[in-house]
């Protein structure tokens, strides 16, 4: 069961948001500031809880660590009391927390839904912007251990990559899968003693050592390979074209519209153009692609969105309004230097 | 076959399926009536296609005006323009109104009926510096926003904005002049 719905009321930078998602690939665009990773955070933290139980107003804390965990820093700033809520759907079952602005602690939030929404467990995994194999031997008992300044996305996509590979065959699609990232890495993930290495013809490589675009690919194989990455999980993926070489994201794209052929509902959060072009050119008919432009209104100053399932209607595209721009700059530094002599 | 030398470059295109609108008497009649066209178009028994190509040289940028107007939308409403105005000369000799009857008269036969979805293609060549080339993708994009729903219309998915290279690549009959 998807992700179908967010709706939120003065939560960090929204002042009230109620935005239908697909079941399929979700793509946030939009300016910085405008709340991309935010949303993609509140439906991560609420399918981690379906799996963990946790509390999710603990959860949200952990994840979007607000100055002194003081829970309250994360209602939108107004100078008077007030509340935020938070409502996350999967088809009938709805989780819902509300804080107001002055709460110190997480006890003082209310939830409801909880119970019927952990009947229901869904995986979920969320790949940060900061590549974090390669910093991984230790961290996670250091994070269990001590108070580091640390979001819990970090901790979690650690937990999720040392998982041990499935019992039984491995099905046909996700073998290919598997083959194809193969392919493009040049070998294969292996884990020795919390260390993460790729192994080649040449050996065994520390992944401190390779490329970071490498070391994205490797943990996508990771995650498909331990079974985290199977029909009816949710995958969120912060930026996912931070440090990786941009001929890699046609086979990345494509690899991402497979597992969604494969049920995985797939949230991404993009400034790049390729990426958005690579799935407007590889996209088939029955592909779900919504994608979701968040922008602040001129007059109100709020967040506000616009979503479409064709690419030419993104609207407002920052993405695109950036290249126009170069174009144009380049088109009047020709003219002037034509007309110069 | 014939030769077409149009904003520096040169096109050979047979000459019984292709034709120029603006060699058309009933165009040459509208056209001061602010009727746009593009340069050339032919049927390409290959593909079963019929083909409207429009050539930009450098010379696209005579009328730009650098202080006042915006590259990109300047392009975006030029070809806007006569995208539309050649689709809108086509439904009418399609649906035979009294002046696209006229225009059949002097259009190969290929050309005088709809031949379905997908059988319609405009393509732009830009002559465009190297440094602007990876730049042009978006500005495809922006005129296919504004077009996209007139296109469909007539079956059309995009309208298609290339460089000399990609023209090249594509296999139109289009090289430089001299």
């Amino acid at each position: 069961m998807t992700i179908s719905k967010i709706k939120l009321e003065r939560f960090t930078a929204f002042e009230k948001l109620d935005l239908d998602l697909s079941p399929g690939i979700n793509v946030f665009v939009g300016a910085n500031g405008t709340g991309k990773t935010h949303l993609m955070k509140v439906a991560y933290a609420a399918c981690d809880i379906s799996k963990t139980g946790k509390d999710i107003a603990e959860k949200l804390v952990h994840d979007f660590m607000p100055s002194g965990l003081a829970i309250g820093r994360m209602v939108k700033r107004q100078k008077v009391s007030t509340r935020c809520a938070i409502e996350v759907f999967r088809g009938n079952l709805k989780l819902r927390v509300s804080f107001s602005n002055h709460a110190q602690v997480t006890d003082s939030a209310t939830v409801t839904g909880k119970k019927e929404w952990c009947k229901k467990p869904v995986e979920s995994v969320y790949i940060p912007v900061k590549e974090m194999l390669s910093n991984a031997p230790g961290f996670r008992s250091l994070y269990a251990q001590r108070e580091i300044h640390f979001e819990e996305v970090y901790s979690d996509i650690l937990d999720r990559a040392y998982r041990p590979a499935l019992r039984g065959p491995i099905a046909k699609e996700r073998k290919r899968l598997l083959t194809y990232l193969q392919k493009i890495m040049e070998g294969k993930v292996t884990i020795k003693d919390e260390e993460f290495f790729l192994r080649n013809k040449q050996g065994n490589l520390e992944f401190s050592l390779l490329a970071e675009g490498i070391r994205k690919l490797g943990l996508l194989w990771l995650l498909i390979q331990n079974g985290t990455l199977l029909d009816g999980s949710v995958l969120f993926w912060d930026e996912p074209e931070t440090n990786l070489n941009p001929k890699i994201f046609g086979p990345l794209i494509e690899i991402l519209l497979e597992l969604q052929r494969m049920d995985v509902q797939i949230f991404l959060a993009t400034h790049d153009y390729v990426i958005l072009k690579e799935l407007d050119l590889r996209k088939g008919e029955n592909d779900s692609v919504v994608f979701h432009s968040l922008f602040r209104d001129k007059e109100s100053g709020q967040i506000q969105y616009h979503s479409t399932d064709e690419y030419l209607q993104i609207h407002p595209n920052a993405i695109q309004d950036t290249f126009l721009d170069l174009f144009d700059r380049d088109v009047k530094r020709d003219l002037e230097f034509s007309e110069n002599g | 076959m014939r030769e077409i030398i149009e904003s520096g470059f040169k096109v050979i295109v047979p000459n019984e399926t292709s034709f120029r609108l603006c060699e058309n008497p009933v165009y040459r009649s509208l056209s001061g009536l602010g009727l746009k066209e593009m340069d050339i178009g032919w049927w390409d028994n290959a593909k079963s296609k019929l083909l409207f190509f429009e050539l930009k040289g450098i010379d696209i940028w005579r009328q730009f005006d650098r202080k006042k107007d915006i590259a990109h939308a300047y392009l975006v409403k030029s070809l806007k323009g006569k995208v539309t105005d050649v689709l809108l000369m086509m439904a009418a000799l399609w649906v035979g109104t009294d002046t696209g009857k006229a225009f059949k008269e002097s259009l190969p036969d290929h050309v005088q009926k709809y031949h379905g979805d997908g059988s319609l293609k405009l393509i732009f060549l830009i002559d465009t510096p190297i440094s602007r080339k990876s730049l042009l993708a978006p500005v495809k994009d922006a005129i296919n926003k504004e077009l996209a729903g007139r296109v469909r219309l007539f079956g059309v998915r995009h309208v298609t904005l290339v460089d000399f290279d990609t023209a090249n690549r594509m296999g139109l009959p289009v090289t430089r002049e001299g």
